[in-house]
């Protein structure tokens, strides 16, 4: 069962140098219960689709496209409909704790304070449904916790604040964008695994953007890989980390850290670097910087179904493998 | 590509001294008797859980953060007893990338001009040197030039976190300190980026202090490391000695708990 549907999601930002295309042509599902891993090139486009889901874009930004979520389409919501559906049925976990905390307010009223916008539970239900919550996240005295205010607060605290202020109203859909990249190891082990098994035991769909694919592969059941603003693989977690189909995909888990030569004159990375906003390459949009490219690549693109549940961007993915080149 | 003026080499020599230092909050303790050092040409990693005080050390180091007790020396001089008109021509030489790039950059001044300020007001560079070199500084770090001209919020975190190195190292310092400096670049980026710092500790003898909480990190690029757990250094050796055998419980569980993935 399907609990999202993106349907050729177009972003656009204005900016003083013109339109800048954040996310060109973007489709996918999501299934319900499912956890969608979403890595890619930095400036792919990621945040945007993030914050596009949520309606949070800035006003400088155009968008097209439809995304369908339990009957609607959200983004043919206005104001009010947006303020009814957000916090409620659909919440979003930023990278950042502190720009989701207000500094001048106690984390207590502030991790309630979504029950209590949506009528979901009296002052004193809310309050107990939020110490659960932080204790069960590990944290040692939650009571203290609902007094303090942030800055009070280690990092490891603030983040678990903001995903239980995000998960309290028992919302179908989560998404977290780089949700544990300020965490050590230890902290975001803890905060990932009850995130996971939140998200077992609520039936919740979870859209998990994160650029450490070690941290990918302990959490996500679907991954999908994005370039220059598309989609440009997806499939089942481990098939694509397995058998990458794009040769984007190949470089990124080529140029992991732990996959690299300590004693190599120079680490892999992908040579050249994403073209500046606005000018998009002909053809496969990565064929600049490709080390498979074909003359063919330079003037077609072509998406390639390999099954229903495993797409990918690049069309020499069908003869076998462009990895013999 | 190369966007610094000359010096070659250079010496290997002691670049920071940190003795006994102690920096607190109040009455909490945030960084407790510190003792390391860096020498030109060398990578230390500094790991430990969020909260044990590594960008505070890294802070204070560089006299951002006032300390309580202790000294910091670099190149042999007791920061704390300069005149602050030696310390002001001492500073640029010791550069900081912050964990948080939003926090260290002006919101109203594009990233170019931000960078062509620093190469003027530092280097002396005339108008036409600072651009040409903002431009080679960016493209360095693996930028498109073309984002010169973009406001901080116009970037995503991976382009800002990149900008934010791209003016720590347009000084050409002697000591960067890096907090977390990779944390928000995809894979290949990160490589970059990671090759180039190495790049410059290697040919220019730089010293790096590299904060992070990304153990594959430090044992991928860092000579020495050192682990901080509750602002103390509990544990310091070369890489190979802390991976295959750490000797304090804190850091075999913090080795444990790395995400794994292997092909
Ligand atoms: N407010 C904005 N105005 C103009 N351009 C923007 C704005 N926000 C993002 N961009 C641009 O849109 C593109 C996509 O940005 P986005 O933040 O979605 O990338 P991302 O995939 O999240 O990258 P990262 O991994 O570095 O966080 C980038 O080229 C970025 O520079
Ligand atoms: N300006 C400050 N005022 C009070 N406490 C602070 C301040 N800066 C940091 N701390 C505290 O000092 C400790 C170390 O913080 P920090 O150096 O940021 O840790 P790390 O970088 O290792 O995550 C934390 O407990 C933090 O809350
Ligand atoms: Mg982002
Ligand atoms: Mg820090």
């Amino acid at each position: 069962m399907k609990r999202l549907e993106v349907r050729g999601l177009q972003i656009g930002f204005q900016t003083d140098q013109g339109w800048i295309p954040a996310v060109r042509d973007l489709s996918f599902d999501l299934g319900v219960g499912e956890i969608l891993g979403i890595a890619g090139e930095s400036g792919s486009g990621k945040s945007a689709l993030a914050l596009a889901l949520m309606g949070l874009l800035p006003s400088n930004t155009q968008v097209r496209g439809k995304v369908l979520f339990q009957g609607g389409d959200l983004l043919q919501n206005n104001a009010e409909s947006w303020r009814k559906i957000r916090g409620s049925k659909m919440a979003m976990i930023f990278q950042d704790p502190m720009s989701s905390l207000h500094p001048y307010l106690r984390i207590g009223d502030q991790i309630i304070e979504p029950l209590l916008i949506h009528g979901l539970a009296n002052p004193k239900q809310a309050r107990e449904q939020a110490l659960a919550c932080l204790a069960e996240m590990g944290i040692s005295d939650p009571k203290t916790m609902l007094q303090q205010y942030p800055h009070e607060c280690s990092g490891g605290m603030r983040q678990r604040a903001v995903i239980a202020m995000a998960v309290l109203a028992k919302p179908d859909l989560l998404i977290a964008d780089e949700p544990t990249t300020a965490l050590d190891v230890t902290t975001q082990r803890e905060v990932l695994i009850w995130m996971q098994k939140w998200i077992r035991a609520s039936g919740a769909s979870l859209v998990f953007i994160s650029h450490d694919v070690g941290v990918l592969s302990e959490m996500a059941d679907q991954l999908m890989v994005m370039y220059l603003g598309q989609g440009v693989e997806r499939g089942s977690l481990v098939e694509v980390l397995k058998r990458p189909h794009h040769p984007y995909t190949d470089g990124l888990l080529r140029s992991l850290p732990a996959m690299q030569d300590r004693n190599a004159k120079h680490f892999y990375s992908l040579a050249g670097h994403v073209p500046p906003g606005g000018s998009i390459p002909s053809g496969c949009s990565f064929h600049p910087r490709c080390p498979a490219v074909q003359d063919l690549c330079r003037t077609t693109e072509q998406m390639l179904e390999i099954n229903q549940e495993r797409w990918t961007a690049c069309m020499r993915a069908k003869e076998g493998s462009w990895k013999s080149s | 590509m190369d966007c610094m003026y000359a010096r070659k080499g250079g010496k290997l020599e002691k670049l920071l001294s940190v003795e006994n230092l102690t920096v607190k909050f109040g009455k909490f303790q945030a960084v407790q008797e510190v003792n390391f050092e860096l020498h030109s040409g060398e990578i230390v990693g500094l790991v430990g859980e969020s909260g044990s005080g590594k960008s505070t050390l890294g802070r204070a180091v560089l006299g951002l953060t006032p300390f309580q007790s202790g000294s910091v020396k670099f190149l042999g001089q007791s920061l704390g007893k300069l005149s602050r008109k030696v310390f002001l021509k001492l500073r640029p030489a010791m550069q900081m990338v912050f964990q948080n790039p939003m926090g260290s950059l002006d919101p109203h001044q594009s990233v170019g001009s931000a960078i062509m300020e620093v190469l003027r007001v530092v280097k002396h560079a005339t108008d036409e040197e600072a651009f040409s070199r903002m431009k080679c500084g960016l493209e360095e770090v693996g930028l498109d030039s073309g984002l010169a001209h973009r406001y901080p919020h116009e970037l995503s975190g991976g382009q800002r976190q990149r900008v934010a190195i791209a003016r720590a190292l347009a000084v050409e310092p002697r000591l960067l300190i890096a907090d977390e400096p990779t944390s928000a670049l995809d894979g290949s980026a990160q490589a970059h980026i990671l090759d180039l710092l190495r790049g410059l500790v290697r040919n220019r003898r730089i010293g790096l202090l590299l904060i992070t909480h990304d153990l594959s990190v430090v044992k991928l690029v860092a000579d020495r490391a050192g682990v901080m757990h509750r602002g103390r250094i509990i544990e310091t050796g070369s890489v190979e000695k802390i991976w295959s055998a750490p000797s304090h419980a804190y850091t075999q569980r913090l080795l444990a708990a790395v995400p794994q993935w292997r092909r």
